[in-house]
C-alpha cells in the first residue's frame, strides 16, 4: 500500500458517529480525526491501527521470502502466523459506541448555581451516584444526568432529565440500545457543541448568547468560551422570528442575572444563514447589543447529528449522557489511564537500558582494569599505602635529579661568549658567578644564579666613561645565550682611577637570571 | 458466608470499597495509577540499578587508581634509571676525587688544593657533594677545564666560579657540586686532597670534617 495524498487523507486517527433521529428520519453523521484535523467524512475510510498493522505485515511478509531457509525454523511462529495471516480478512465485528441525540422538546434542563458549602457536596455526591459509582439502579421512569463546573467564581450545576419512554422510542427507531454503551445526549448541547467547532467563541470575558437558527425553529445557547449554561428551545410557528429571538434573550438574560447570579450577556452572535443576516439589524435594535452573524450551518437535524458525531470523537468526561443510568459502571480497569501508565513505563524502560548500558560499560572497565593490574606481577599483594609511599619516594628522588641534570647555563659557554663580544680595549680582571639548585645565596639581590663580571677600560679624562663600558653591557645584553639563561644584564659600578700616569676606568657587569628587587 | 467473608474483618471490607469508590475519581486514580507506576520504576529499577552502578563504580575507581599508581612507579623507575646513566655506578668520593684530577690534569691548569665537603641534600641515595677547587693557568686552560666539567658524560655541576686576572696567570676558585654514592659517603667523610706537583695544600681535612657533620 502507497501513503498516496489520497491515502493520507482517508486515514482515521479516531472516527465517531453522531445519531439523531428526528420527525421520523434518522440523521447518521460520521466525523474523524484525520491527519489534516477533525472533518466530516462519508464511506470507508482507513483505520489507522489496520493501516499500521498492514503496512507491518507487508514488510514482515517481505523480509521473510528474503529470509535464507535454513533461518526459518528459527523464526517465532508468532511472527510466521503474523505474516501470513490475511490482510483483508475482515477483523471481528464489535460495535463501535454512538453519540444518540434526544430532541430538545423531550429534555428538561434545570441549571443553577450551587453554594459553596451545602451544594457543592451535593453537587460532589451528585456526580458520584451518577458517574459509574456504585449508585442504585432504580428502575425509574425519568432519567436523568448532571454536570457541576465552575464559572468565574461560582459554581454551576446542570440538570437534564428526559423519560426512559423517549429513549425506547429513539433505540426502536435508530437501533442504537443503551446497553450497547451508546450515550444519550440532549440535542441542544449537541448543537452547541457543533456550533462552537465551526465558529469557536474567541473571548473569554463575560457571557455569550448564541442564536442558531433554522427554517423552522431554532436555538438560544447562553454559554461561557467553554460550556453552555442554558438553553431555549425556539420556534416561529406563532410569532415573527425577531420577536421570538428577542423574548429568549430576555428570558436567558433574566435567567443568567436572577437564577445564576452571573453577569449580564456581553456578546451576541446568530448562526444559520440567511436567516442569521436577515434578523440581524432588528435583533441589534431591539436588545441594544452588537450581534455577530458568523458562519454555520442551520438548525436542524444533520447540525445536531454532527454536534454529536463530535462528542463521539472527542469524548469528554463532562458531557451528558441521558442512559448512564442504565448503564453498568465503567470498571476500575476501564478508567485506568493506561495510556499515560505505559508512557512512564516505557520512560523507566528506557532509563533502565540506559542504566543497564552505563553498567555493562563500567563492568568491563573494571575488568579490564583488574586485569592490567593483575598483570603486574610485583604490584601482586602489595598494599595500596605502600606503593604510595613508594611513588612519593621515588618523585622525591627523580624531580631533584632531573633538576641536576639539566644543565641551563654552561659557564664555560659563558666565558666564551664574554671573551669573544666585550670590545677589544677592555680587559677582565673577574669573573664571578654562581649557579646554586638547593641552597639559597645569602646576597638576596643577586639570586641563585648570575655573573658578575670585572674589567677595566682606558679611560684618559676624568669624569668621562669610556664607550667600552657601555658597548660591553650592550653586546652582553643582545647575546643569545645571555638572553635565554640570564637575561637582566646592568651595569654595577663605574670608578675612574689614574696608576702610574694612565687613566682607566673599572666597572661591572652583573648579569641575572630574575629582576633584582631592592 | 464464604471463607472471604470470615477470613476479612468487615472493616477492611469497607475500606476496600470506599478505596474503590475513591477511585472512580478519574483525577484520584491517575494520581494513583502513576504514583504507584514512578514508586515501582524507582524502587524496581533506578534504586537498584543505581546502587549497583555506585559499588561497581567505586570499585572501578580503586582499581584505576591502583593501575595508575602502578603505572607511575613504573614510569619513575624507568625515568631514574635513565637519568642515573648520567652518574657514575658507585660514584663515591674517591671516584669524584680521581675523576677530577684526572680532568685538571688534562687541561693543564695547576690545581692547588682540593677539598671536599658533604651538603644537606639527598636525592635517593645520593648525597650532594661540592668539591672546592682552588686553580691557577691561562684563560684558555681554565675554560678547557670548565668545558670539560660541564659536558663529561659524568654530569657535574659549577656551582660557583671566582677567576682573577694576575699579572701572568689566572687564578680560580671553583665549587663543584656532584653526587656521590650515599653509602659510599657515609664511610668516607674524609675530605680529599690532592696536591698539584707545584703546590701542595693541607687545608681538606678540617674543611670536610666540618662540613660532613653538618651534613
Amino acid at each position: 500500500m502507497k501513503l498516496s495524498l489520497d491515502t493520507l487523507s482517508r486515514i482515521r486517527l479516531r472516527s465517531g458517529s453522531g445519531v439523531f433521529e428526528h420527525d421520523g428520519v434518522v440523521h447518521r453523521v460520521e466525523v474523524a480525526k484525520t491527519p489534516f484535523g477533525m472533518s466530516r467524512v462519508e464511506g470507508e475510510g482507513i483505520e489507522i491501527l489496520e493501516l499500521v498493522s498492514s503496512r507491518v505485515r507487508s514488510i514482515l511478509r517481505n523480509a521473510i521470502v528474503r529470509l535464507p531457509a535454513r533461518y526459518l525454523s528459527r523464526l517465532p511462529n508468532v511472527w510466521s502466523r503474523a505474516a501470513t495471516e490475511d490482510a483483508s480478512a475482515k477483523a471481528k465485528p464489535r460495535v463501535r459506541p454512538a453519540v444518540v441525540g434526544v430532541r430538545a422538546s423531550a429534555v428538561t434542563l434545570h441549571s443553577e448555581t450551587v453554594e459553596e458549602t451545602h451544594s457543592g457536596q451535593t453537587a460532589a455526591h451528585s456526580d458520584r451516584d451518577e458517574r459509574g459509582g456504585k449508585g442504585e439502579r432504580r428502575p425509574t421512569r425519568v432519567l436523568e444526568d448532571s454536570v457541576v463546573f465552575v464559572v468565574g467564581k461560582k459554581k454551576v450545576r446542570l440538570t437534564v432529565r428526559a423519560r426512559v419512554d423517549e429513549l425506547q422510542a429513539i433505540t426502536a427507531a435508530t437501533g442504537l440500545d443503551a446497553q450497547d454503551g451508546h450515550c444519550f445526549e440532549p440535542a441542544p448541547w449537541a448543537v452547541w457543541r457543533a456550533s462552537h467547532h465551526i465558529a469557536p467563541i474567541k473571548t473569554t470575558q463575560g457571557l455569550h448568547l448564541r442564536f442558531v437558527l433554522g427554517e423552522a425553529g431554532g436555538i438560544a445557547i447562553l454559554a461561557t468560551n467553554k460550556r453552555p449554561l442554558a438553553w431555549h428551545v425556539l420556534s416561529w410557528d406563532d410569532a415573527p422570528r425577531v420577536e421570538v429571538l428577542v423574548q429568549a434573550f430576555h428570558l436567558l438574560r433574566i435567567h443568567a442575572v436572577r437564577r445564576l447570579h452571573l453577569a449580564e450577556v456581553a456578546q451576541v452572535s446568530l448562526q444559520g444563514e440567511p436567516f442569521a443576516t436577515e434578523c440581524r439589524n432588528e435583533l441589534q435594535a431591539a436588545i441594544e447589543l452588537p450581534v455577530d452573524v458568523v458562519e454555520g450551518d442551520v438548525y436542524g437535524g444533520d447540525l445536531v447529528a454532527f454536534g454529536l458525531a463530535i462528542g463521539a470523537v472527542e469524548p469528554q468526561a463532562d458531557a451528558f449522557n441521558l442512559a448512564r443510568s442504565l448503564q453498568p459502571p465503567a470498571t476500575i480497569l476501564q478508567l485506568v489511564p493506561w495510556g499515560e501508565a505505559a508512557f512512564m513505563m516505557s520512560l523507566f524502560v528506557c532509563m533502565y537500558l540506559v542504566l543497564h548500558f552505563n553498567l555493562s560499560s563500567m563492568r568491563d572497565r573494571l575488568h579490564v582494569a583488574a586485569q592490567q593490574v593483575q598483570s603486574v606481577t610485583w604490584a601482586n599483594g602489595v598494599a595500596q599505602p605502600k606503593l604510595k609511599d613508594e611513588a612519593d619516594a621515588l618523585k622525591r628522588e627523580v624531580e631533584p635529579l632531573k633538576q641536576f641534570l639539566s644543565r641551563d647555563l654552561s659557564f664555560g659557554q659563558a666565558l666564551s661568549t664574554v671573551a669573544s663580544t666585550v670590545p677589544g680595549k677592555v680587559w677582565l680582571t673577574t669573573v664571578t658567578g654562581e649557579d646554586l639548585l638547593w641552597e639559597k645565596n645569602s646576597n638576596k639581590t643577586l639570586g641563585n644564579r648570575y655573573i658578575l663580571l670585572t674589567a677595566g677600560a682606558p679611560s684618559e679624562r676624568e669624569g668621562m666613561a669610556p664607550p667600552e663600558v657601555s658597548d660591553t653591557v650592550r653586546r652582553l645584553e643582545q647575546d643569545a645565550l645571555f638572553r635565554k639563561v640570564l637575561p637582566h644584564v646592568k651595569l654595577a659600578d663605574v670608578n675612574w682611577h689614574r696608576e702610574n700616569g694612565y687613566g682607566y676606568t673599572v666597572f661591572s657587569v652583573l648579569a641575572v637570571a630574575q629582576e633584582v628587587t631592592k | 458466608m464464604s471463607m472471604l467473608d470470615v477470613a476479612v474483618p468487615p472493616q477492611w471490607k469497607r475500606q476496600w470499597e470506599d478505596l474503590q469508590v475513591q477511585l472512580r475519581d478519574p483525577f484520584k486514580l491517575r494520581v494513583t495509577i502513576l504514583s504507584v507506576v514512578a514508586g515501582l520504576g524507582l524502587l524496581g529499577v533506578y534504586r537498584p540499578m543505581s546502587a549497583e552502578i555506585a559499588i561497581v563504580r567505586r570499585d572501578l575507581k580503586v582499581a584505576e587508581d591502583r593501575l595508575a599508581l602502578v603505572r607511575q612507579i613504573e614510569q619513575l623507575r624507568s625515568t631514574r634509571t635513565k637519568l642515573l646513566e648520567n652518574l657514575p655506578t658507585n660514584g663515591d668520593i674517591n671516584f669524584w676525587s680521581e675523576y677530577l684530577m684526572g680532568g685538571i690534569r688534562d687541561s693543564g691548569v695547576s690545581l692547588k688544593t682540593l677539598e671536599s665537603s658533604y651538603r644537606k641534600t639527598k636525592v635517593g641515595k645520593l648525597q650532594n657533594v661540592y668539591f672546592d677547587l682552588e686553580i691557577a693557568g691561562s684563560f684558555e686552560q681554565i675554560h678547557k677545564l670548565l668545558s670539560w666539567l660541564e659536558s663529561d658524560k659524568y654530569v657535574s655541576r659549577v656551582a660557583k666560579l671566582r677567576l682573577k686576572a694576575e699579572r701572568h696567570s689566572v687564578e680560580g676558585r671553583l665549587a663543584i657540586s656532584v653526587l656521590v654514592a650515599q653509602g659510599a659517603a657515609q664511610h668516607q667523610k674524609t675530605s680529599s686532597e690532592a696536591k698539584t706537583a707545584k703546590q701542595p695544600t693541607e687545608k681538606a681535612p678540617a674543611a670536610a670534617e666540618k662540613q660532613g657533620h653538618g651534613s
